[in-house]
């Protein structure tokens, strides 16, 4: 079954992360009233976090809605160059565990743990290239996914605007390595409405090399579930690959 | 970070009248995105900012609050931090190094002016003999039979006027006892003024802004105007340079009996009535932004006199929109 970008939504917050202000339930009413046909509910964790087997329990509670579906996930950061992942040791994904680890760029994965903004400019600054960057950051990207088993990219290149980087400056081969990663790891990429990212050039790219696309709002309030606007531009782009 | 990228602002305590006022202010500039957080899912700044820039956090006693909130700052790629919330400023200031590692800057003073400021006893020492001060003591260390009646009596921390009353003569202060979290203070029996401060990166002060209270509603300026008396002004320098503001501070002055501008306590955040003193002439809140963002500061910032009266607003939402 073909789903559209749009129909999906595989980046909700719930309650069960700090800041975020709605319950599963609500968010799964959200994604009823948007028409979705599919929703994965992901909260925050780091190597510390306990609360994982309750967050399943209270989605596995959930009341079923006909023609929805709904999957869970963990999201986490990147904790380096080797693509290592800021989760609980004891997480588990697949069959009893989280569908799946959502791989977040929330800070950039150095060879010595992760680079605050202004370590990156400053590393950038002092001679390390754009392009070395970028590979590092692919590298480790396509590191975390080998690393999640079944992973999903969150805000995929959200970080490059914050490094002064753009996603103008990606090579094809990096587009290229990320693309083959995922697919033969199972790995989806999200469209993500709230930082809009990846790019049309990336998402064709990805898509035609057989990636899995999913839409992403990144909510932490119910009343965005499934509500897009850049991605429906993003989601459009996708057909016309597919029309090829 | 790029030229192109806009810059994220998070400002806390956004159900107040401090962080309504950063809030409008930030609004006006096309650079800027907003994002508002408070405890409270009815706090009205939550809902000036976009359907998904608003965030519930804890606490800012809440054990558990610097590091929920660093991990926001983290998450949501936060640039500029500006926390108006009293209890929670000390607590985000001491853990600054945290935020930078994330790429947050904090629109605060330093940790240090914050805990001069906030230790009212600390603060009067400070600025003794560099500016009128009325003679401060704490409760337990003073002679009642050693002061001109009525005198102040406060709490050495705590903000705004929680706390604060007149007594009327030896035998009612030697009532209070001894409690050295106690301060006796002279009474100034002149008119009140808060300066609105603002200090660039070397403690130079841009703009020095005197408003006069006409009235206050609950601690809140209601009714107010700008005032340029330089002598307020200067005094106002001065009380910037002793405490090494770097950022905006809102210096409380009074008059003393000889007519002299001194100082009453220092709050080491952006007021409730900033708003007049933005439509003054002086962005305050803007300005402290450039500051966070390194960016240089105009020498010199001029206000005119200008008066405001304030009403209560109302934002109108679909129910479905009040936060869960």
């Amino acid at each position: 079954m073909i789903v559209d970008l749009v129909d999906t939504d595989h980046h909700v917050h719930s309650t069960w992360s700090d800041d975020a202000v709605s319950t599963p339930a609500e968010n799964l009413a959200a994604a009823q009233r948007a028409g979705l046909a599919s929703i994965r509910m992901v909260d925050h964790v780091r190597v510390g976090t306990t609360y994982v087997p309750e967050f399943l329990a209270e989605v596995a509670a959930l009341p079923r809605v006909d023609g929805l579906e709904v999957l869970t996930g963990v999201e986490a950061k990147i904790l380096d160059a080797s693509g290592r992942l800021d989760v609980p040791a004891d997480l588990v994904v697949g069959p009893g565990g989280v569908d799946r680890v959502l791989i977040a760029d929330h800070q950039f994965p150095g060879p010595d743990g992760s680079w605050s903004p202004r370590r990156t400019l400053e590393e950038l600054a002092a001679g390390l290239s754009a392009q070395d960057a970028m590979s590092m950051l692919v590298q480790a990207t396509c590191s975390a996914m080998e690393r999640a088993g079944r992973g999903q990219l969150a805000h995929l290149f959200s970080l490059l605007p914050k490094i002064g980087l753009h996603e103008s400056e990606l090579l094809d081969e990096h587009l290229t390595a990320i693309a083959d990663t995922a697919v033969r790891t199972g790995t989806t990429v999200e469209v993500n409405e709230k930082w809009r990212c990846p790019g049309p050039r990336a998402v064709l790219a990805l898509a035609a090399a057989g990636v899995d696309l999913v839409g992403s709002t990144d909510s932490h309030e119910a009343s965005t579930v499934g509500s897009y606007s850049w991605v429906a531009e993003a989601a459009s782009a996708r057909r016309l690959v597919g029309a090829r | 970070m790029s030229d192109s990228s806009p810059t994220r602002v998070l400002v806390t305590g956004a159900g107040g009248p401090a962080g309504i006022a950063v809030l409008r202010s930030l609004a006006r500039r096309h650079d800027v995105v907003l994002l508002a957080a408070d405890m409270d899912r009815y706090a009205s700044g939550l809902y000036l900012v976009d359907e998904g820039a608003r965030f519930l956090v804890e606490p800012g006693l809440s054990e558990t609050f610097v590091d929920s909130l660093v991990e926001l700052c983290e998450r949501e790629r936060v640039d500029v931090l500006f926390s108006t919330v009293d209890v929670e400023l000390p607590r985000i200031a001491a853990e600054r190094k945290r935020l930078d590692e994330v790429g947050t800057a904090l629109a605060a003073p330093s940790l240090e002016t914050l805990e001069v400021c906030l230790d009212k006893y600390a603060l009067a020492q400070r600025c003794d003999g560099v500016l009128p001060t009325p003679r401060t003591e704490l409760l337990g260390a003073s002679d009642p039979d050693s002061w001109d009646y009525p005198v102040i009596v406060k709490p050495r921390r705590g903000a705004g006027s929680r706390g604060v009353h007149l007594v009327a003569d030896a035998d009612a202060l030697r009532a209070l006892g001894e409690d050295e979290d106690t301060l006796v203070q002279a009474n100034l029996p002149g008119d009140e003024y808060s300066v609105d401060t603002l200090a660039d990166a070397d403690g130079h002060v841009v703009a020095a802004v005197p408003r006069s209270r006409l009235r206050v509603d609950s601690g809140v300026s209601v009714a107010g105007a700008t005032v340029a008396d330089e002598e307020l002004e200067a005094t106002a320098r001065k009380v910037a340079e002793a405490i090494g503001l770097v950022g905006v501070a809102n210096v409380q002055l009074r008059r003393d009996a000889e007519g002299r501008a001194a100082l009453l306590e220092v709050n080491p955040r952006f007021p409730g009535a900033m708003p007049l003193t933005v439509a003054a002439g002086v962005d305050m809140p803007s300005l402290a932004l450039d500051l966070a963002l390194g960016r240089e500061l105009p020498d010199r910032v001029p206000f005119r006199e200008l008066a405001v009266v304030r009403f209560l607003e109302d934002v109108f939402l679909a129910p479905s929109e009040v936060l869960a």
